[in-house]
């Protein structure tokens, strides 16, 4: 018999079973379980430990429910994803409602009538902001987490964020021939 | 007259029914056949860890008992602060422990359906996991690494922005 024309494969040794109790005997929902105490870094961290702490601690129902606790004071409106974040990797995740959404709170105007998905994805990789901050998540919710977090720092619009802000009022805009742009400068 | 509650490895435990009631799978159960005085096995549960839970619900026999409107969602009753421990539960999880034990208890305690002690022991592996580089998460508990470099690199850079948060 030549060595390497064997088709069957040798027997497997015997996966040493390991007898304590660790994490591994833990059922997926007792793991989330215990992540839903975590704050957003510690959850960061434990993301890094193995790739099902990575799944768990990235999943969209931790840090939806994370944005909501973290702020508190957007919880009498509907928790929305975040415009600034970069969908581009996330688009297969996103519903038809969520793109929507995301494009109104980019002032992006949607063609009217039927729109395909595959428009609304293309339009959502388009038009990322300028200014968001750089970097692409996992998930969804935890982008939505990290840019909303990362805004709490910020003392800075661009200006065309501010522009676009003051499109919002024609009306106002109108009323103030001078709007207050003089307090602000293009570079903060 | 006591409920018997029997081990995996044969020990049995008379307890008082209001303390086998702590537990929602015994309480269902004593419901629905009554008390006959024969043992009831539990055998997902050694010894060893039964009398830990025992002790547990003995101590707090005389809490009030949360519904289960409570449990309407999972993260809504659990997302509390979790180092709101009592002092006495915080000694329970601590007195001589290892992670192996503390993961039957919470096993235990899921099993039994014991929401208090479930909640008392995932709390306690959050706070065990919290300021941990994820090195010393795997080392403690005994977790291997099954992520190539460059999937490692990736992670790290992602979460570049919580070292400066």
């Amino acid at each position: 018999m030549m060595m390497g024309t064997t088709t069957s494969s040798p027997p497997q040794p015997q996966q040493p079973t390991r007898q304590q109790p660790g994490f591994d005997t833990l059922p997926p929902e007792l793991l989330s379980k215990i992540f839903s105490y975590l704050d957003a870094d510690f959850l960061a961290c434990a993301s890094g430990v193995c790739r099902l702490w990575n799944e768990m601690a990235n999943s969209d129902v931790i840090w939806k429910h994370l944005c909501a606790t973290r702020f508190p004071l957007l919880r009498h409106q509907p928790l929305d994803l975040h415009p600034r974040a970069d969908y581009a990797r996330l688009t297969p995740t996103l519903t038809v409602k969520e793109m929507k959404g995301i494009l109104a709170r980019r002032h992006v105007r949607i063609p009217r009538g039927a729109v395909e998905k595959t428009e609304l994805v293309q339009l959502v990789k388009d038009t990322k902001p300028a200014g968001g901050p750089r970097g692409a998540w996992t998930g969804k919710w935890k982008s939505t987490y990290i840019v909303a977090e990362l805004d709490v720092g910020r003392t800075r619009l661009t200006v065309q964020e501010f522009a676009t802000t003051h499109t919002w009022h024609p009306a106002q805009q109108a009323s103030l021939p001078h709007p207050t742009i003089a307090k602000f400068q293009p570079d903060g | 007259m006591p409920v018997i509650l029997q081990a995996s490895d044969g020990q049995q435990f008379p307890i008082e029914k209001n303390v086998a009631e702590r537990s929602m799978l015994l309480k269902n159960m004593l419901e629905d056949v009554g008390d006959a005085g024969d043992p009831i096995p539990l055998p997902n549960v050694s010894g060893s860890i039964l009398k830990n839970v025992i002790e547990y619900c003995e101590h707090h026999k005389d809490d009030p008992h949360f519904a289960a409107e409570e449990d309407k969602e999972v993260f809504e009753s659990s997302r509390k602060k979790p180092d709101d421990i009592d002092e006495w539960d915080a000694n329970f999880m601590k007195a001589g422990k290892g992670n192996e034990e503390l993961f039957e208890i919470i096993l235990a305690a899921n099993y039994l359906d014991i929401k208090p002690l479930l909640d008392l022991g995932c709390k306690t592996v959050a706070n065990m996991i919290k300021g941990k580089t994820p090195e010393q998460i795997r080392e403690m508990f005994n977790i291997e690494n099954d992520f190539t470099p460059e999937e490692e690199d990736q992670i790290r850079r992602e979460n570049e922005w919580a070292a400066d948060a």
